[in-house]
């Protein structure tokens, strides 16, 4: 039954948690953290369970209160949906266990607000990836989009700011899919996305389809952050609390290109598609040469995220099944990178007391396990081979090299090299030069310091080297870093049985 | 005389709506942005919608007014003149997007009926009598139980960024300039009587929740405004039940078909089922309204600056 009812479930029981975290909380306000942890791990099943069946026995199809799909909201679970679900709910969960020290530091009066609030937003995502129904996926977006500003506006002094800005593009992004989508419903008379499809080919008129796509398209691409229309993201991801960051920034974006993959085979329109591949290749450059000149860690990372969406929005838009592999392969590894990067963010703003780079020196004596894990998942945004980033990247070269579009190959390329300059100079800095103890102060007065050496010498006497105390992360903060750095790991060594089992189910016929 | 009527119309939401993007004083602004509302719940009228002309002027014209004025008492310098300038680089894509879309309405197919005929069909199967209270509770009702989350987010937003979990406590102070107690004796019942009155019509005509909700919580504003302290006294508790009272009941419902049938929401073949939904939603709906306009961080006067 439960396994039957999981399109259903998986999203309703979010929100039924995030109903109950402000019940109880007036009773006893540490028990929102028990609630929401329990939600996590049962819908996680819930997520595997459904995935094992799709693989099994087929894609499930739920009809709410038993009205078919012209009437009623049809849900679907296939493989692509269930893979999606899967990277939701396991982030959902992770994030969950990391946040129970962190939030008491960064947010001790917010944390009713902040379970229910990540607990919406998680209910909504999940709701867009099982989602059969244009509008039904509409009133999901909103839901998550709604609660992410929330959970964005949470955060340092100017976090209501940037959430604000986020807000203002992401309303006119839900509005421009919603135009889209009367579009296409005028054109249809459906809004069943199955019957959509099967309907497009034989409608009479094409134009109100193409403008309806093209409407749709560009409320997703706002809510991607994709290169043109980034500007919200790298400030929101920012200021926004590391907790909140490490919940949104990994699986937030990818679900809008989940969206994109869901519109885009529905109706063919070649030039679109063309169209939308020169952006994704603008963006993965540019978000690489826009993150080598961020000084903030929270920053950069956003940047990378920009890049990363684009090499997503690549694999989608090429269309052929090998690049798409790469682009659903690359979802799943990049919000694990994502998650390791921020989650140990968080970690070293707590314990070192900065996001600048440039102060970050012996992060690895105070930190030695959470840097490992970065170490690893530097190595997997890099695309280093036993790690998973590699093979994601191979895939998509490897679909690119298939279309004949040379250019995007020298993108991707492109971007790899710019990704070598703006991590390894964290690692750099971060790794191979020791702690000096007046490296704080000096930093202080000029956040323009010299790069030569000599400079430094002559005003600061003789070097006092330090080794700074030992400050690791607590367990339940570290346990999810080191789980998904593991995974990182697993991923790239098992990349084939994934691929076997699991993506090419989801590939569909081009 | 209809097409006279329509032009005028059409021609002064556009009128309006450059006059709101080239206002130079906040206050103006809003004016102007409230007379949009109720030209377009004209426009939605002509367009025989009447649900969708009900639910503008109420929301889109009565209480995003209140929030927008609310937020100009707020400014700490409303007179400020804003300096309007409209870019160049977003009025080309701008035309662009208009463009498209005018040459795609040419292309629309003029006969639409949409679902209006399956609808129809399978209204009797519902026990209710009006399609559209048909398709928002019965047919979609999944969409609408959503739409109450997305409420609910809503307040759980301005608590956080209220930094405070009680709703209630944003309640004190009560504004400097109450609204006389004269209009509050005049209005609330007749308010509370259209609020039922549209709750209850929704069952076989236009009407239905959001639309008495919403006039339920202009009642409740103006009661607050009025400095009157009975909302104050409500327990948190049942402040907190009422808040998620439309969407708790939307999970009953849920919960309890799982017993006896495969799917989620599916309802024995009564209306009972539907309208005590319906009632409930009403309730949260008000409720919700009411707290976002109190607990809006405008009031927020001692932590100015955090």
């Amino acid at each position: 039954m439960i396994t039957q009812n999981a399109p259903a479930l998986i999203p309703v029981l979010y929100l039924v948690a995030a109903m109950i975290i402000p019940m109880v909380d007036y009773f006893r306000s540490g028990l929102s953290y028990f609630i929401a942890l329990l939600a996590s791990i049962s819908i996680f099943g819930i997520s595997l369970m459904g995935l094992q069946e799709v693989i099994t026995n087929g894609p499930i199809s739920y009809h709410l209160a038993g009205w078919m799909p012209p009437l009623g909201i049809e849900l679907v679970m296939d493989s692509l949906s269930a893979f999606i679900c899967v990277i939701i709910s396991a982030s959902a969960l992770l994030v969950m266990i990391y946040s129970r020290t962190n939030l008491v530091q960064e947010l001790p009066d917010k944390t009713m607000g902040f379970y229910g609030l990540s607990m919406l937003f998680m209910g909504g995502l999940a709701g867009i990836a099982l989602t059969g129904d244009f509008f039904n996926l509409f009133v999901f977006l909103e839901i998550s989009a709604l609660a992410s500003y929330g959970l964005m506006a949470i955060g340092v002094k100017r976090a209501p700011v940037s959430a604000f800005r986020y807000l203002v593009l992401g309303t006119a992004g839900a509005i421009f899919y919603l135009m889209g989508v009367v579009f296409i419903f005028i054109s249809t008379g459906t809004l069943n996305m199955a019957d959509v499809s099967n309907i497009l080919p034989h409608v009479e008129y094409v134009r109100p389809v193409i403008a309806g796509l093209v409407l749709i398209i560009l409320g997703i691409i706002i809510k991607m952050g994709i290169f043109p229309i980034h500007h919200w993201l790298p400030d929101a991801y920012t200021d926004a609390s590391s907790t909140a960051s490490a919940l949104i920034a990994p699986i937030g974006t990818k679900v809008a290109a989940y969206v994109l993959i869901r519109v885009l085979t529905i109706y063919e329109f070649p030039p679109l598609l063309d169209i939308l591949s020169w952006i994704a290749a603008l963006s993965i450059v540019a978000g690489s040469v826009l993150a080598i000149a961020q000084p903030n860690i929270k920053r950069m990372l956003a940047y990378s995220s920009i890049a990363n969406i684009g090499y997503i929005t690549l694999g989608i838009t090429l269309a052929n099944p090998l690049a798409f592999i790469g682009a659903l392969l690359h979802i799943l590894n990049h919000s694990m990178m994502k998650l390791v990067m921020f989650m140990s963010s968080g970690g070293i703003y707590n314990n070192m007391g900065t996001l600048n780079m440039a102060r970050m020196r012996g992060f690895p004596l105070v930190m030695p396990f959470t840097a490992l894990a970065f170490i690893v998942a530097v190595m997997s945004m890099v695309g280093i081979p036993p790690t998973s980033g590699f093979f994601s990247k191979l895939y998509l070269i490897l679909g690119a090299v298939e279309a004949g579009a040379w250019v995007f190959v020298g993108a991707i390329l492109l971007s790899t090299l710019l990704g070598l300059v703006y991590l390894f100079r964290f690692i750099n800095i971060a790794f191979f030069r020791p702690y000096e103890k007046y490296d704080d102060r000096m930093i202080i007065q000029g956040e323009s310091r010299k790069l030569g050496l000599n400079d430094e010498d002559k005003d600061a006497g003789p070097k006092i080297y330090e080794t700074m105390p030992r400050n690791e992360m607590s367990i339940s903060m570290l346990l999810p870093v080191l789980i998904v750095a593991v995974g990182i790991i697993l991923v790239g060594v098992f990349n084939g049985v994934l691929i076997d089992k699991v993506i090419s189910l989801a590939v569909p016929d081009f | 005389m209809d097409l006279v009527f329509d032009l005028i119309i059409g021609l002064s939401l556009a009128g309006v709506s450059w006059r709101i993007v080239r206002a130079r004083e906040h206050f103006q602004a809003i004016v102007l942005f409230i007379t949009f509302g109720l030209l377009l719940s004209l426009a939605w009228t002509r367009l025989k919608s009447p649900d969708i002309a009900i639910a503008e002027a109420a929301v889109g014209a009565g209480l995003a007014g209140v929030l927008l004025m609310d937020t100009l008492g707020a400014l700490s310098s409303p007179r400020e003149r804003a300096k309007v300038v409209i870019s160049l680089k977003l009025l080309i894509p701008c035309l662009f997007l208009a463009g498209l879309m005018a040459y795609s309405i040419l292309y629309i197919p003029e006969d639409f009926q949409g679902l209006g005929i399956v609808v129809r069909e399978a209204l009797p199967q519902t026990h209710l009598e009006y399609p559209i209270t048909a398709v928002l509770l019965d047919f979609r009702g999944y969409d609408t139980w959503l739409e109450l989350g997305v409420l609910l987010v809503a307040v759980l937003g301005v608590l956080c960024i209220r930094r405070t979990d009680n709703i209630k406590g944003t309640m004190l102070p009560a504004p400097a300039e109450p609204v006389g107690s004269w209009i509050v004796k005049l209005l609330l019942p007749l308010m509370v009587l259209i609020g039922g009155y549209l709750l209850w019509l929704g069952a076989f005509a236009p009407g239905g929740a959001f639309q008495g909700g919403v006039v339920l919580a202009s009642a409740g504003v103006m009661l607050w405004q009025s400095g009157h302290p009975s909302l104050g006294l409500m327990p948190r508790l049942w402040w907190k039940i009422l808040l998620c009272s439309g969407f708790l009941s939307f999970l009953i419902l849920a919960f309890s078909s799982l017993f006896y049938t495969d799917q989620l929401l599916t309802h024995p073949a009564t209306k009972t089922w539907i309208l005590g939904v319906e009632y409930a939603a009403t309730l949260s709906i008000a409720l919700c309204l009411i707290s976002l306009v109190l607990g809006s961080p405008a009031r927020n006067h001692e932590n100015k600056g955090v």
